[in-house]
């Protein structure tokens, strides 16, 4: 029988119970060789190795896990042929492909992973600008130490108004208002969960002591307002005529 | 019956990422049980079916690479405005680890409980972990190690983060503990994770926590 002294590849040749009996030089380059083949395959594929490297598969090819010198986790494919109790074993490492691979899908990972992140930093950039705009949508401007004015912008839905709010209120807590002015002339629609965030923060800045009056409020924007914190806010028709109406009022006393 | 996890494996395999989204996405079932009850029988199958010399080890990769995808697909969902949120976890798998999807599963959990949430990937050296620490300063550390043979380094990221100024939590979970009894490396801040249900039990109390008033 030819020896396989000289093959190019790792070769082994083991007897039934996988005992070693001769292998390639390239072999022991890259092998720690004991008495057994098994000593040479990763613990986790030894169950591989009893089931597959055995005599019911005359001819097989099979993967392993096997400690090489260099390292502990090397992927090898193996091909197994069996002349009567022998088995001729050659060793071809697949470690560098496997490894371009897993290289490979982990760039690919992380560019999936980079494009998630853009995309939701872009989504958090977006919403901090809608919320931007909503407060913009709703400044508190003060006119006399005692009246301020809240021109409103915009469609009116119940999150607008709720960052609205928080700056309103906190501004009339600040300056002891008398009266302030909602001006309704730049509205465009608002949503009924909008009417109902509206009256709440009439009703609130009442309970605060302050009065509020609604300035330009369209005969269709009216309808739905139900709530009594806006029931007990007057209206007038033009913010001109309210403020002269409030500067009078102011004179008298 | 076919079971989702037998569909969701399939769909794997066969690269179909589309698919595999849509088989999770789809499932009634809460995240937690998805992730128990269709991924992880999954990927365990996947890695049986190499034992079974059924599948190559580039065939788990493309596995692995396909789930993760569409793991990061159906997660994106709990990817909410955490940015304010006080609570900072980290994740990482050691240097030379490539199993990233069971550490994934857990993040998105702490997502999904309004933390603020790092995943650093897989095949993460110690420096860097450190380095990203120092400068985010989390709360927890989650580490996973799936490799026996790396269980030496995993004894020293988990001893190198006890040493962390702030003293965050370290949590340590994969095959690994599984498989060694870590305990004997951990100090008082490192807690080892065998399953999902501890992470979220772990979770829940410490979202319970403040309800006592005492904070």
């Amino acid at each position: 029988m030819v020896s396989g002294k000289f093959l190019p590849l790792p070769y082994f040749l083991l007897d039934e119970e996988l005992g070693i009996l001769d292998y390639s030089r390239s072999a022991s380059d890259i092998f720690l060789i004991g008495d057994n083949f098994i000593t040479l395959v990763d613990e986790e594929s030894r169950q591989k190795v009893s089931q597959y490297i055995q005599p019911d598969f005359s001819e097989i090819e099979i993967e392993l896990n096997m400690k090489t010198k260099y390292d502990p986790l090397a992927v090898f494919g193996i091909s197994v042929k069996w002349e009567g109790n022998k088995a001729h074993i050659l060793c071809v490492e697949k470690t560098k492909e496997v490894d371009n691979l897993s290289g490979q899908l982990i760039k690919l990972r992380s560019r999936l992973s980079d494009t998630d992140f853009e995309l939701l930093e872009k989504k958090e950039e977006l919403e901090d600008a809608i919320e931007r705009i909503h407060k913009l949508s709703g400044p508190f401007i003060p006119l006399y130490a005692e009246a301020g004015l809240v021109p409103l912008f915009g469609d009116l839905q119940a999150d607008k108004l709720r960052v609205i709010e928080e700056n309103i209120l906190y501004r009339i807590d600040e300056g002891d208002y008398e009266q302030v002015f909602f001006d309704f002339h730049a509205v465009g629609e608002i949503t009924d969960e909008g009417k109902k965030q509206l009256g709440q923060l009439f009703e609130t800045i009442q309970l605060m002591g302050t009065k509020t009056m609604i300035v330009g409020l369209s005969p269709s924007q009216v309808r739905g307002f139900k709530s009594k914190g806006t029931v007990k806010a007057p209206s007038m028709a033009s913010l001109k005529q309210a403020i002269s109406e409030y500067i009078k009022k102011q004179n008298h006393k | 019956m076919t079971e989702a996890w037998q569909h969701f494996a399939a769909a794997l395999l066969a690269g179909d990422e589309r698919q595999a989204y849509t088989i999770l996405i789809e499932d009634t079932r809460p995240s937690i049980r998805v992730y128990k009850e269709i991924i992880t029988p999954a990927m365990y199958d996947i890695g049986e079916k190499w034992l079974r010399n059924e599948i190559t080890v580039a065939d788990e990769h493309l596995a692995t690479s396909v789930c993760d995808f569409a793991l990061a697909q159906y997660t994106f969902q709990f990817k909410q405005r955490n940015r304010r949120s006080e609570k900072k976890a980290m994740f990482l798998c050691l240097e030379d680890e490539q199993h990233v999807i069971g550490s994934k599963m857990i993040a998105a959990l702490f997502e999904e409980n309004h933390w603020q949430v790092r995943h650093l990937g897989p095949n993460l050296p110690l420096s860097d972990a450190l380095k990203s620490a120092e400068q985010w300063h989390p709360d927890v550390i989650g580490l996973s190690a799936a490799i026996p043979y790396r269980i030496t380094a995993l004894k020293e990221y988990i001893a190198a983060f006890e040493q962390l100024s702030w003293e965050p939590q370290i949590l340590v979970g994969g095959r690994v503990v599984a498989m060694h009894d870590l305990r004997a490396y951990c100090g008082r801040q490192t807690r080892v994770i065998y399953n999902l249900d501890e992470v979220s039990a772990w979770l829940d109390e410490k979202t319970e926590a403040p309800a006592d008033g005492v904070r």
